[in-house]
């Protein structure tokens, strides 16, 4: 009874519902389609850092990853790589195991030279670090397949325009050999390569493993890359993987590694903190200031009610369920507007810079399921404190003072 | 004090009440020193002019408000300091109340402003609704239970009004001027009505009224002049 009295008194008032509803809706969706921007801006910060940087799971050295000055270069690296390949690549769940050789050197067109970031790694195993998207000029390193004798180098565009790098000049290579001595090889540009990360394009040289470790006169390698075939199945792959591991060789999850990821998460969850606070006090205030005014408009009804015996907590549960009913329903259409909302701007695919990137990529809002329900109860819950309030405010009043007002 | 009943049980019972109101800093003395019985069974009319106390003495009776000094006793509980829960029980249970203007809720059909008395009551809805039609076909409305207070013409209203009233069978009815807002026959029929109820349900009326016609109608009439008793004549000695 209580309940199709809330609802009439909704239905009674339907330009003042309508107004409400829409406010809550334009809010509701306005935090699910932040949630949804936020979550694809991260998704493909997390599949960046995990597919062309560092893997789902890295392991090196003890001494690689505490930096200790003291320790000499052989001392970081993993002294036999082949084997604890093998070892992890027969764990369930990794899609492919590679080594890396990443290290300062300078990099030399004969005219201009300048220090690099050079990385080695395995090109036909991690094919998504050098692809036809990111390769802007020249061709990929699995064309020249000729591995032993392989000189090549692939030079990212801001290195490549500082040093007038092209495809098909020579590069010479630069570095420190596992001993200790300086050691230069010459390799041909291949390609130039754009990432989604401008620092990588303004300072990496790629080479094929063998190029560096030929380069350092080593057979070792600084780090093995680990990768999934699903993100989500990194909580049981790396126990697994540490479980293998030999002495000295420790294990490191992409999370740990990953800074920009990990700013971008922190950024993100703050903003969406902020955006939430902002929508659902403006719901507040607009549920409460609509509720102050049925409340004005009914003080003789409830002056009878209370007449009638209803107790004061019975008709402030009255105004409550009508608030909740209008944070449900706001809800519900603000779902459907959230729905329609986010077609609309992934059919458009807007395009934006991101920061650190590159490149613009179109704005996509992803369906964060989560964040749908977190909404609908936030706006129940924003809708039901402002009807309490503003009811609780006219409930004190004396009961022969509100059957002074006409129904 | 008239004591004519004698015997029967007490309703209400009102000693030296005085009620203040506070209207901006001013004191307001709306009663000053009031004492009544009301017996069981009685219709007891409250008249008096405009402003001279008729209202607040009534409200005080259906435990609406609180007197500010003396005693006010219904069904034999002092309502001064009782509970919110209390006094709304006492309500809810024993007492029914008539308004000038109706009061029906405007989004609730006939029965179902009705049933909505009967809202406490440990009772299935089918019950309840039986009681609802039940009551409104007493007053004469038995046709009408699907129709908004909108869809209702006055007389009509306050005869959803008073089956309201009735419908949990109360002991005791508080009615504040209800016929003022009803032509002069619809008043004799309404006020008739009332008097039948009362033979029926052997309920105790009270009622507020300038209206002479009111006051030809029932057992006892109780003059309030500026707050105060002026006159309190039994049956038919007005
Ligand atoms: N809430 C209030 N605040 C201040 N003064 C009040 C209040 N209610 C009543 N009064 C005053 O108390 C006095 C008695 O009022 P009451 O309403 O009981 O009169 P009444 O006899 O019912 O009059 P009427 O015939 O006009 O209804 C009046 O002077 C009125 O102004
Ligand atoms: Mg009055």
């Amino acid at each position: 009874m209580t309940l199709k009295l809330a609802l009439r008194n909704l239905f009674r008032n339907s330009r003042r519902t309508a107004l409400n509803l829409m406010i809550m809706a334009g809010g509701y969706s306005a935090v699910v389609i932040f949630h949804g921007f936020a979550a694809n801006i991260l998704e493909a910060t997390r599949w960046g850092a995990v597919e062309s940087q560092y893997g789902h799971i890295q392991i090196g050295n003890q001494k690689l990853w505490d930096r200790d000055s003291e320790d000499s270069f052989l001392e970081r690296q993993l002294k036999d790589p082949g084997e604890l390949k093998k070892k992890i690549a027969s764990i369930e769940g990794v899609r492919s195991v590679s080594q890396r050789q990443s290290f300062y050197g300078l990099v030399s067109t004969g005219d201009r030279s300048v220090a690099a970031q050079i990385v080695g790694y395995e090109p036909e195993i991690e094919k998504e670090i050098l692809n036809e998207t990111t390769i802007i000029e020249g061709e990929s390193f699995l064309k020249h397949t000729d591995s032993e004798n392989r000189m090549i180098a692939a030079v990212g565009e801001g290195l490549a325009k500082s040093i007038g790098a092209k495809p098909g000049q020579t590069l010479t290579l630069i570095g420190q050999t596992a001993d200790g001595g300086i050691n230069a090889i010459d390799t041909e540009v291949i390609s130039v390569f754009r990432t989604v990360i401008q620092e990588i394009d303004d300072t990496t040289v790629f080479v094929p493993i063998e190029t560096a470790q030929k380069l350092l006169d080593t057979t070792t390698a600084e780090r093995v890359i680990v990768k999934l075939k699903e993100h989500g199945m990194v909580d049981l792959a790396v126990p697994k993987v540490r479980a293998v591991l030999g002495e000295g060789e420790r294990a490191r999850v992409w999370k740990e590694l990953a800074r920009l990821y990990n700013q971008t998460e922190a950024f993100f969850a703050s903003q969406n903190k902020v955006v939430a606070a902002i929508i659902f006090s403006l719901i507040f205030l607009s549920t409460m200031s609509a509720v102050s005014m049925a409340v004005a408009e009914r003080t003789g009804e409830i002056g009878t009610l209370r007449a009638i015996g209803r107790r004061r907590e019975d008709v402030l549960r009255l105004f409550v369920m009508e608030g909740g009913i209008l944070g449900f329903l706001g809800s519900l259409v603000g779902v459907v507007l959230a729905v329609i909302a986010m077609a609309m701007i992934n059919r458009a695919s807007i395009p934006i810079v991101l920061p650190g990137a590159s490149e613009p990529i179109p704005i996509k809002i992803l369906y964060v399921e989560s964040a749908f329900f977190t909404a609908l109860f936030a706006t129940v819950l924003a809708a039901i404190c402002a009807s309490y309030f503003a009811a609780r405010r006219a409930l004190k009043m004396k009961i022969v003072d509100c059957l002074k007002y006409n129904i | 004090m008239a004591e004519e009943k004698k015997g029967s049980e007490i309703v209400a019972e009102v000693r030296d009440v005085k009620k203040t109101y506070l209207l901006g800093r001013k004191d307001v003395f709306a009663l000053r020193g009031v004492s009544l019985s009301i017996r069981k069974g009685e219709v007891v009319a409250l008249a008096g002019t405009s402003g001279s106390g008729k209202s607040t003495l009534l409200n005080l009776l259906g435990c609406l408000d609180e007197p500010s000094e003396g005693m006010v006793q219904v069904f034999g509980v002092a309502t001064a300091g009782a509970s919110d829960q209390a006094l709304s029980q006492m309500r809810a249970d024993r007492i029914g109340f008539i308004f000038q203007n109706f009061n029906l809720i405007p989004v609730l059909t006939a029965l179902e402003n009705v049933e909505y008395a009967l809202i406490d009551r440990s009772m299935g809805a089918r019950e309840r609704t039986e009681s609802a039609k039940q009551a409104l076909a007493r007053v004469g409305l038995g046709d009408r239970t699907d129709h908004r207070p909108d869809e209702l013409s006055g007389g009509q209203r306050q005869r959803v009004a008073i089956a309201r009233a009735i419908v949990h069978k109360p002991s005791l009815i508080i009615a504040d001027e209800p016929t003022a807002a009803l032509d002069k026959q619809t008043a004799g029929e309404i006020l008739d009505l009332l008097q039948a109820i009362r033979r029926e349900m052997d309920v105790t009326v009270i009622m507020a009224s300038h209206d002479p016609l009111v006051l030809s109608k029932v057992d006892r009439v109780v003059h309030l002049s500026d707050g105060k008793v002026q006159d309190d004549a039994g049956r038919g000695a007005k």
